[in-house]
């Protein structure tokens, strides 16, 4: 049977409709995306580094603190306890177990980059304009996501491998109009998106559990705790002058304000503020930290619906995205200040 | 009932209670064992703090509840132990409990993860 013109035209459209999506949405859906997996990259890209420097931390603060020994012979035993090889000083299992925990953020690391370098790529898949451009934008779009495949398992120890999207669109873009470009790209994101939704809630679920969670957080709390020991340390030796601290300090609530040289009976004074300062400093830290760590979950978690919307063909909840993703950036803003 | 969060919390307290008390300890001691044992006792109590993170991160949780309510305990002691002002002797026999607590937690927690 022969099917009159109109009637194909009529046909292609129900098809296009059928198989269209929201791709003003998608586009949010991808650059929340984005954004929680930049945050929570750098987080353990921050914990990373902290912890391959973390033994010469230990070397030095410990060395610092043995200013406070005042007999002779014990001081000689405190830094040369630093210096040796004894395991009582030394267990060699914590050498072992800050390599480990380097390790796994390092594998964390790489996978949330792949996700974040995904999500990138989503976005730029859902800016294509099928109806202008050409196959390769998509391809190059695919290259990304792909990409993640092989990271994936990264997220979660045993978590299973993503399928790579077979994109049959290079091959049947070369001949079609606009209207067949447009149901391609359809395709395209709801495949790019089924596979994003499962790595997402792979890297979510893994997270969410409470023992990671947990434990996560204390590490990253307690990275800070380092970071401000070794400080403690050095102000009380000397190396640091107290008024540094408090001259920041001061700074941020007066900022054109320059201290006066105290004078030195008031040193004990100076230096159990400075003390007072750095620990305030830290606690505000600490809890920003974990604010933006569950916010970037937050926001991942909202992203992963949306992907269920998408999928389903209805239309995506744009405030949905934009609040967590909004409420993300202020949290990193702050943190960042606190820097 | 103790949750993991408060396990760790529990362990985390007991390494940086040695880190921050230290310096303090360190002022007090006037032998060479006194400085081995002031820093013995925060090697172990931060070894026990990071093997508690790896075996978060790596291997499955488990279920240490026993050592926990120990490691509670030894807390208190050595908290008043401090406020007490005691002697460093007594000081230094209270943090090797909590620390030998804190590594039995530890212990634990491998053990029934590995």
């Amino acid at each position: 049977m022969r099917l009159p013109h109109t009637a194909f035209v009529l046909l292609a459209m129900i098809l296009a409709a059928c198989s269209s999506v929201d791709k003003d949405g998608a586009k949010s859906l991808g650059l929340a995306g984005q954004n929680a997996t930049q945050a929570l990259a750098v987080q353990v890209e921050e914990a990373q580094t902290t912890l391959d420097v973390l033994n010469q931390w230990w070397a030095v603060r410990d060395t610092l603190v043995c200013s406070n020994v005042t007999v002779a012979v014990a001081r000689r035993a405190c830094l040369d306890n630093v210096a040796s090889a004894s395991t009582a000083i030394h267990p060699p299992a914590l050498e072992q177990d800050r390599l480990r925990l380097s390790d796994v953020m390092a594998k964390r690391g790489a996978a949330i980059r792949e996700l974040n370098a995904a999500y990138s790529a989503f976005v730029a898949l859902a800016d294509y304009d099928a109806g202008r451009e050409t196959a390769t934008a998509i391809n190059d779009a695919f290259a990304g996501i792909n990409a993640l495949s092989a990271a994936a398992s990264g997220l979660v120890p045993g978590g299973a491998a993503l399928p790579t999207i077979a994109s049959s669109f290079s091959t049947a873009a070369a001949g079609i109009g606009a209207l067949g470009a447009e149901q391609e790209q359809a395709r395209s994101m709801l495949a790019a998106s089924r596979d994003l939704h499962t790595a997402i809630d792979a890297l979510t679920a893994a997270l969410r559990i409470e023992r990671d969670r947990a434990a996560s957080e204390s590490l990253l709390s307690q990275l800070q705790g380092e970071r401000a020991a070794l400080y403690d340390s050095a102000v009380d030796v000397g190396l640091i002058a107290p008024n540094e601290s408090l001259n920041a300090f001061f700074r941020r609530t007066y900022p054109d304000l320059t201290l006066a040289r105290p004078p030195e009976a008031n040193a004990d004074v100076i230096k159990a503020a400075a003390r007072a300062a750095a620990k305030a400093e830290l606690a505000q830290a600490q809890a920003a930290i974990l604010e933006s760590y569950d916010a970037a979950l937050a926001t991942l978690e909202a992203v992963s619906e949306e992907h269920g919307r998408l999928e389903a063909r209805q239309p995506l909840d744009v405030d949905h995205i934009l609040g967590a993703a909004n409420h993300l950036d202020s949290v990193l803003s702050g943190l960042n200040k606190k820097k | 009932m103790s949750t993991g969060a408060e396990r760790l919390a529990v362990i985390q307290n007991n390494y940086n209670n040695a880190l921050a008390n230290e310096p303090h300890d360190l002022a007090n001691a006037k032998t060479a064992e006194d400085v081995t044992a002031i820093q013995a006792n925060l090697a172990n109590a931060r070894s026990a703090y990071y093997a508690a993170i790896a075996a978060q991160l790596t291997t499955n949780g488990a279920n240490v509840e026993t050592a926990y309510d120990a490691a509670i305990a030894a807390h208190d002691a050595v908290t008043k132990a401090r406020e007490d002002s005691a002697a460093l002797a007594v000081l230094l026999q209270k943090l090797s409990g909590a620390t030998n607590t804190a590594t039995h937690l530890l212990k634990l927690a491998k053990s029934v993860t590995t």
